[in-house]
């Protein structure tokens, strides 16, 4: 707003300045904030790799001699945890596998005594999110589906979001592998007709 | 399911004290486990070590044991809810070392095993190892599947911090205890019991439906000469029924009821469908005479239950006439009823017998009705019925509130009318009772008492028992207990006896410990330990044995074999025991029998069990001691056992002091029952305080007004007012056991003649339930079985205007294109047991609030059973409903949460998303049901330390709050749901049974899928006698209720108004 | 400068086009232009008084409570208040509509007496919108506060797009609230402040302090009493009287759906949106009155605070209090007249029933008592103002408590029948509330001009002649 007059630069319009100047960052703060809440997930570890007391490679196991996933984390197809293997299933090897290696050394002692290994955990939902390892390998899911090129990683970690937003993008069919769709949720459309999985919020939560 | 014996199979001699699977070689030695951390680090085989958690439980000062699963993240993600962005806690993984074969981790295993006390078969439902829920075998044949609140309750003592853990000496001088090594005591009790003389050691338990314990302890005492005996006692012995048995028919045995064929009972101060032992069968054989089918209406027919009874029971709530009567005039009415059918009718062939007619004569029914202060005709309806369905009828009494100074004289009449109604070797079964046992009545322990005060007793073992609390003062027990040389008690807790003992061993908890029960003719089932002990305890048997080994005492038999051999545990001679009794009975190889039985927990003789009775013939001298009638009047007090406390055994179990009683709705207390009559005679409202004196003992106790309770009649529940059982149990109530009075060989419970009166204070009770008339609201209906022939539908308050399918609404109906979970619930079937209350307590986490926040009505749990009164004050029918939410299709709930926490599922269900709770509680408000349940505080962490052990990993634990309610127990659904799809197949009905339907004695609550026409609950649905509850309010409710059915004369269903006892 | 407080008379007559009827009944004792500003502005620029500093202390005092028990259930959990079973709500709530309520007098004086040109206002206006954003302020702490986790309610309770893929249920009353009443506050805000601005610049061209001149200089946001200036600010605050006339309509209706929309007997009833709006208006009143008639005693305002405003105030109290009543015997009415048994039985249990007490409070303290404001020497009475007035705030209070606690302690199955009593934290939060707003009233007319000089101006004889 200009003064009818306003040859002369009138203090008014530098407090007004101000004033915007003012408004324009709180303005931005608040943005910036609501922003903020989705730009950093609360809960989401994504690309954690912490060290492990054994660094065991999936690149090498996995990727280089191709050993499946479940001949170690056997009970994924039978329960909701995939599990850590026991020490006893790393012996069944390295009983004569690389038993010069320190760490494998380190393994057998721990084992000997009875020792377990205090693997740090990567993946881990909130306890109030059941996940069921089981359903989702029937249904077709890869591991790399959720955990990423696995068997490239020499150090694991967490390679997708695992927050709820990331869950519901598969269930609602959008970023579903098609194999996934087609074979196991014959009974379950949504709108645009394609089938999707169940999106109750008890499926997950209870 | 997956039954795994083979391990329990092969244990190392060693391992009873050690974990089955071994994850480290120290755990071997019992000391290990005496050091929480090691045990924590137990519990936590593939659960993350929960920073947060510990934390949060240290904070709560409770030791070691944190449970990992969910409380962890739970804790974290509270904690990071509130500050965005903070880095989740390093957690780590700890996986086994050998994984044992059947431990998968996230399956629950399922072990069959026994419950010591009542010889019922359990289910233990273990995950990784630990034991998180307790339900009923249904391969055993005598419970059936089913479980009592009270065993269901069992796994929590397990857990108990509270437990002794090591052995203690004790100053029986001055009550100090001190921490003893198992070696120091063993040596110290060996070298006494060698010192005892000939015929100078006794063994006191409590009763032992166990035959290899049976014939442990003798076999132990064997070594100690004639003289040395094993003493039972229980409070609650029915020991007046097996005198009386012995006394009519010649042998001491308990009879078996056969109420699934007894069309007409008629119940003398009898609880035979809540309090007696094996209430839990009696409930569901009695509950089978019940059912109605709409579509045979016309030809319906429905037992008949007589009841009379001095005070408000679950039996007499039950009953279609019930008649209150004075304590201790159970005897009038038994004969008055005798003299109806035997003399007035002149029926059976006794009417001409001189004894009987000189016993009865006295007791003319008009004049025993006249003076308690009831309708003879009920009598002569009662007589007629019963006669009608002679041979397939049934006459009871007996228990604790009819145990007066004539409870055995009562037995007989008893037994002379099932005699005289032909129902001897029909309904009643002298022959079905495994061998005669000891009676556990006061006597033995009379003349033990006697002997210690002789100064004959050396050494005194004391095992599952508690004399100094249960038996009267006046029984003299703690005096004469000085003049033992040694008392050792074998017990789980420190309790009242224990300052009177010089050594308190820690025994096992049933669940890690060996077993068997024998309670009925072959019928004998396996208890087996599910879990390795948790403390440095020893079972009672392992105790003796160890003692005859050590010492070599020179025991006779087996014990003296396991005792000196090589393997030396309980578990050997379990083994060994089953070998030479049982295993004779089945034949074939000894291990297939074995891991056989111990898969089913128990090993039914074909032929044996359940064999046809055959009548014995009555003796008429056993009433030669029958007193001639003699009008009485005066105030009586009855004592008895209340639903959840019984004789107060388990009062450090939180769960069961939280039980709403059935009938009375209160909790974590008892109180003085008195009729509405004699509170207005004596100017009492509810809540105040009385002072009650019998003899010289009295004591001051609140007041509860109980409808249906006789004008001259008090009751008060024993096992209360315990001096030392824990944080949760010491001085809860006001202890009854000193009332008692000593007759002759037995103890007077009931009939006591009392004096009440005012003290002017006043004490809030923790009632569940304020109000206790329906107000005439579409809540519930009853109607008579007559209306019920002429039409089934009659008593439905159900609107045709409101039929759920027809009603116009605003909202687009929800579609349900795979299943529809529903319920149904029989009013006829439920009789207010509550075992449900604890089964959905164990298995949704549900925690105790605690007596003060109950009074201010925050407990938490998630079904309630509303109990309604209609008719008269003083002669009120009773209508027990459960009440959980009610999943309604149009659900006020779900509309009114502005964060969308509550919502309905696609398969019908209301979910509860804790998660996504902000705690308005607006939800609640507009529920007109009141069923949901809100965290005013974090409850959780009112289980301490180990208790944390005992939640359900597969059900959230919920934080301060959050809203909560029945889920119908969606965990179940998600795991049959899971297990059929990855089969590829659909659930079938039968695959889920909620929890609360689960352990139903009398199999009143049945849920399914409505979607499946022929589903039992959709057929039930379509029941005529379907109605819902308020159903006016068109919230179209997921659970029918099924209208009550009275089989009684008399005009339409009792309305629910009424003024009394708002 | 010092002209420049008159041209504002003369613009504002000249929008206004209104002749100065009743001017010396508006403005007491001859004051000149120059003794509105000393007037007004003495507060502010004096040394606050001993009398202030007393009120200030108390005031201060009840918020510190109030912060001690916030803090308590907040770390503890709600267990602390009396809630339980059947009463989910309580206090809390009762204390929320009942501050919302207080807010609407407010808004009501500035639109809406505004667009009929009630030139009476002009001396209790800035106050009274005062009032009404420091009402909403401190109600506005109730329902965020009473949730369980009020740490999550904060923000999950606005609809914004988020990593859950999760929005709001816009079916909840409770979710309009928050949209209701945050628009009121905003617009309120806004309104206030607008009206500020003439006066704000005043007092910066006195300001002889230098940090106050900066302060009301970046206030006053370059006010400088220009023709332009004025005829933006006349068209702005127009418009603004004109968007928030609706709204002391919407939000006390939308409020009142927090019951109405429930099923719960003795909230479910059409009647509510009417009846909580001129409850709203009732009680804004009252709590006006009782400000004012303190007020002009301390700051000696009699001058532009006159009888006649106070006794229209009382008028309106008066009528406001007749549409209640006739609200609580038309409550009544209906229960008897639909026939439904559970709204007969709440009513009947209201009345008759445990909290009884409540319910005569309620209706004598609102129905009955403001009757005596039908004699004309009691509308023009200092002592008989202020105390009706007192007792209508707290019949008011009452009103709602008897609606929240009685309508859930019993409702359709009697097996969960209950009582509801508030605990000692309860009280404490209320005496908070009553802290919280009374120190930003107390900062309010120590810092700002509590009067609208230049609309006083506007209706003085001397602004009335300028042509």
């Amino acid at each position: 707003m200009s003064s009818p007059g306003g040859s002369t630069q009138s203090p008014s319009k530098n407090s007004f300045k101000k004033q915007l100047a003012v408004l324009v960052a709180v303005a931005a703060v608040v943005i910036l904030g609501i922003a903020g809440v989705n730009a950093f997930p609360t809960v989401s570890n994504q690309g954690y790799a912490p060290e492990q007391p054994i660094p065991f490679s999936h690149k090498l196991h996995a990727g280089q001699y191709k050993i499946d996933c479940l001949y170690c984390h056997g009970t994924a197809e039978k329960s909701a945890h995939a599990g850590v293997p026991s020490t006893n299933v790393c012996m069944n090897c390295h009983k004569v596998v690389k038993t010069d290696s320190p760490w494998i050394q380190q393994l057998t002692q721990a084992y000997n005594e009875g020792r377990p290994i205090e693997w740090v955990r990567i993946h881990e939902l909130p306890d109030h999110a059941h996940f069921v390892h089981s359903r989702h390998i029937k249904a077709g899911v890869s591991c790399q589906t959720c955990h990423g090129p696995i068997e490239t990683m020499d150090r694991v970690y967490q390679a997708s979001a695992l927050n709820m937003g990331w869950c519901m993008n598969c269930h609602r069919g959008d970023t579903t592998p098609p194999n996934v769709l087609r074979a196991y949720h014959p009974d379950l459309k949504d709108p645009k007709g394609h089938a999707v999985a169940s999106v109750n919020c008890t499926t997950c939560h209870y | 399911m997956s039954f795994n014996e083979t391990k329990m199979e092969n244990q190392t001699p060693q391992s009873f004290s050690a974990p089955r699977h071994w994850i480290a070689p120290e755990e071997l030695n019992s000391s290990y486990w005496a050091d929480s951390k090691n045990v924590e680090k137990r519990g936590q085989e593939f659960h993350d070590k929960p920073v947060e958690a510990i934390a949060l439980i240290d904070k709560l000062d409770t030791k070691g044991l944190a449970r990992r699963e969910f409380l962890t993240i739970m804790g974290a993600s509270m904690a990071m809810a509130g500050f965005a962005c903070a880095r989740r806690p390093v957690h780590k993984i700890i996986p086994y070392v050998v994984k044992p074969d059947e431990v998968t981790p996230g399956i629950a295993n399922y072990y069959a095993s026994s419950d010591p006390e009542t010889g019922a078969g359990l289910l233990v439902k273990v995950r990784e190892g630990r034991p998180v829920k307790l339900e009923g075998n249904p391969d055993h044949p005598v419970n059936r599947g089913k479980l009592s609140a009270r065993q269901q309750s069992a796994i929590l003592d397990l857990y108990d911090p509270e437990r002794l853990q090591d052995p203690q000496t004790v100053d029986r001088a001055t009550g100090k205890k001190s921490v003893a090594t198992w070696a120091d005591v063993d040596a110290r009790v060996v070298a006494q019991l060698k010192a005892a003389g000939n015929g100078k050691v006794r063994v006191l338990s409590g009763a032992s439906v166990s035959d290899s314990s049976r014939r442990l302890v003798g076999e132990f005492l064997s070594a100690f000469g004639a003289g040395s005996r094993w003493v039972e006692f229980e409070p609650l012995a029915q020991d007046e029924i097996v005198q009386g048995q012995e006394e009519s028919y010649g042998a001491a045995v308990l009879p078996v009821y056969r109420f699934d064929s007894a069309e007409a009972v008629v119940s003398i101060g009898a609880d035979f469908l809540g309090t007696w032992p094996n209430s839990v069968q009696y409930a569901s054989d009695w509950a089978k005479l019940r059912k109605l089918d709409s579509k045979k209406s016309k030809t319906a027919e429905m037992s008949k239950t007589f009841a009379f009874e001095s005070l408000m029971t679950v039996t007499g709530a039950n009953s279609d006439y019930r008649t209150p009567i004075r304590p201790g005039d159970e005897l009038k009415v038994a004969l008055a009823l005798a003299n109806q059918l035997i003399l007035q009718q002149g029926r059976s062939r006794f009417a001409g017998d001189g004894a009987v007619r000189a016993a009865l004569e006295s007791y003319k029914p008009e004049a025993v009705a006249k003076e308690i202060g009831f309708d003879a005709a009920v009598l002569a309806q009662a007589a007629d019925a019963l006669w009608a369905a002679r041979g397939k009828g049934l006459v009871v009494a007996g228990g604790l509130e009819s145990k007066s100074k004539s409870a055995v004289a009562l037995q007989n009449v008893v037994n002379l009318l099932n005699s005289a109604l032909e129902n001897e070797g029909q309904t009643v079964d002298g022959n079905a009772a495994p061998v005669a046992r000891p009676s556990a009545g006061f006597a033995g322990v009379k003349q033990l008492i006697a002997e210690m005060n002789a100064g004959s007793v050396a050494v005194l073992v004391l095992h599952r028992t508690n004399p100094a609390f249960s038996l009267p003062a006046s029984a003299g027990f703690a005096e004469a207990v000085k003049k033992v040389g040694l008392v050792i008690q074998v017990s789980e807790q420190w309790n009242e006896t224990s300052l009177l003992s010089d050594v308190v061993l820690p025994d096992h908890h049933a669940l890690e410990n060996w077993g068997d029960a024998r309670i009925r003719k072959g019928v004998t089932s396996l208890q087996q330990p599910t879990l390795a002990p948790i403390y440095a305890t020893r079972s009672f048997q392992d105790s003796l044995l160890t003692w005859i080994g050590q010492g070599k005492l020179g025991a006779s038999g087996l014990a003296a074999r396991v005792a000196n051999a090589a393997e030396n545990t309980w578990h050997d001679y379990v083994v060994a025991n089953w070998k030479e009794t049982v295993f004779p009975l089945a034949g074939g190889s000894f291990q297939a029998f074995w891991e056989t039985s111990l898969r089913d927990g128990v090993f039914v003789q074909k032929g044996v069990a359940g064999a046809h009775a055959s009548a014995r013939s009555f003796r008429s001298s056993a009433l030669a001691k029958t007193p001639k009638y003699k009008a009485e009047s005066g105030v009586k007090l009855a004592l008895y056992a209340s639903m959840a406390q019984a004789d107060g055994r388990t009062s450090n179990n939180a769960w069961l002091q939280e039980f709403p009683d059935p009938i009375s709705t209160v909790t974590w207390d008892n109180f003085v029952a008195v009729g509405p009559a004699l509170a207005k005679k004596l100017g009492f409202s509810a809540n105040d305080v009385a002072k009650v004196q019998v003899g010289s003992a009295s004591m001051e106790i609140p007041v509860q007004i109980q409808p249906g309770m006789h004008g001259e009649a008090l009751a008060i529940a024993v096992g209360y007012g315990r001096k030392v059982a824990g944080k949760v149990g010491t001085g809860v109530g006001v202890d009854v056991f000193p009332l008692v009075q000593i007759e002759g060989d037995s103890l007077a419970y009931s009939g006591l003649s009392a004096q009440i009166s005012k003290t002017g204070k006043f004490y809030k009770l923790a009632e569940t339930q304020w109000h206790h008339v329906t107000e005439n609201r579409p809540i519930i209906n009853d109607i008579t079985l007559a209306e019920f022939k002429k039409n089934p539908a009659a008593a439905n308050h159900t609107d045709p205007h409101l039929r759920m399918e027809d009603v116009p609404t605003m909202w687009s109906k929800h579609e349900y294109k795979g299943y529809r979970w529903g319920m149904a619930i029989d009013l006829n079937s439920c009789t207010g047991c509550g075992a449900c209350v604890i089964g959905c307590q164990a298995e949704n986490n549900i925690p105790v609030v605690g007596r003060n926040n109950v009074r201010i009505s925050r407990e938490m749990h998630w079904i309630r059973i509303d109990r309604y009164y209609s008719g008269s004050a003083e002669s009120p029918d009773v209508v027990f409903q459960p009440m959980l939410c009610q999943h309604c299709e149009n659900a006020p709930c779900e509309t009114v949460c502005p964060v969308l926490a509550t919502v309905h599922d696609d398969e019908g269900t209301n979910n509860q998303v804790y998660n996504r709770c902000v705690g308005t509680r607006y939800c609640s408000n507009n529920c007109p049901y009141k069923v949901r349940r809100f965290n005013f505080f974090d409850h959780w962490k009112s289980y301490e330390g180990s208790m944390n052990l005992v939640w359900n990993p597969d059900v959230t634990v919920r934080s301060r709050g959050i809203m909560e309610k029945c889920s119908f127990c969606i965990q179940r659904v998600q795991k049959a749901r899971f297990d059929r799809k990855n089969k590829g197949e659909k659930i079938v009905d039968g695959d889920i049974q909620t929890a609360c339907q689960q352990t139903c004695p009398t199999d009143a609550i049945v849920f399914g899928n409505i979607n499946d026409p022929e589903s039992r609950v959709s057929k039930l649905h379509a029941d005529a006698r379907a109605f819902r509850s308020l159903e006016i309010l068109n919230t179209r409710p997921a659970i029918s209720y099924l209208s009550k059915v009275r089989n009684k004369n008399g005009g339409a269903a009792q309305h629910h108004g009424g003024e009394h006892h708002g | 400068m010092a002209a420049r407080p008159s041209t504002t008379g003369v613009s504002i007559m000249a929008d206004t086009h209104s002749t100065a009827v009743h001017q010396d009944l508006l403005v007491a004792g001859n004051k000149t232009m120059v003794d509105v500003n000393e007037d007004v502005a003495r507060p502010l620029e004096n040394f606050p008084t001993s009398t202030w500093w007393a009120c200030f202390g108390v005031a201060l005092a009840a918020l510190g409570i109030g912060a001690l028990v916030v803090t308590t259930f907040v770390m503890n959990g709600l267990g602390v208040l009396g809630l339980n079973q059947p009463n989910g709500w309580g206090i809390d709530i009762v204390n929320f509509v009942f501050w919302v309520g207080i807010g609407h007098a407010g808004t009501l004086i500035s639109a809406i007496l505004f667009l009929f040109r009630q030139k009476w206002r002009t001396a209790i206006n800035r106050s009274a919108e005062a009032m009404t954003i420091f009402a909403v302020i401190t109600a506005l702490t109730f329902p965020l506060l009473h949730t369980g986790r009020p740490w999550l309610a904060a923000y999950w309770l606005l609809p914004y797009p988020n990593q859950r893929q999760l929005w709001v249920n816009f079916r909840s009353p409770l979710l309009w609230d928050v949209f209701a009443v945050g628009t009121y506050f905003t617009v309120s805000a806004v309104f206030w402040f607008v009206g500020l601005i003439p006066d704000l610049a005043s007092i910066r061209d006195r300001a002889k302090n230098n940090i106050r001149k900066l302060i009301f200089t970046i206030l006053s946001m370059g006010w400088r009493g220009s023709n332009k200036n004025w005829a933006h600010y006349e068209s702005a605050y127009m418009i603004l009287a004109g968007l928030s006339t609706p709204l002391v309509l919407s939000v006390h209706t939308i409020v009142s759906f927090d019951f109405a929309v429930a099923q719960l007997p003795g909230w479910h009833a059409t009647i509510f949106p009417p009846y909580f709006v001129a409850g709203a208006i009732f009680s804004g009143f009252a709590m006006v009155v009782t400000l004012l008639v303190i007020m002009r005693e301390a700051f000696n305002l009699k001058a532009y605070i006159t009888m006649d405003h106070l006794e229209r105030m009382n008028k309106i109290i008066m009528a406001t209090g007749l549409m209640v009543g006739y609200a609580y015997a038309c409550e009544f009415f209906i229960a008897w007249y639909s026939g439904g048994a559970f709204e007969k039985f709440i009513f009947i249990n209201r009345a008759f029933g445990p909290y009884w007490w409540a319910y005569w409070t309620m209706t004598i303290c609102n129905a009955f008592i403001p009757q005596v404001f039908w004699w004309r020497s009691m509308r023009r009475s200092i002592p008989a103002m202020f105390i009706v007035s007192l007792f209508v705030n707290i019949g008011m209070w009452f009103e709602r408590y008897v609606i929240v606690a009685t309508s859930l302690h019993r409702d359709f199955l009697p097996s969960s029948w209950g009582y509801y009593t508030p605990t000692w934290f309860d009280w404490g939060w209320t005496i908070g509330a009553f802290g919280l707003f009374f120190v930003l009233f107390l900062l309010f007319v120590r810092l700002l001009p509590t009067i609208a000089m230049a609309e006083v101006k506007s209706v003085m004889p001397q602004g009335g002649h300028h042509e």
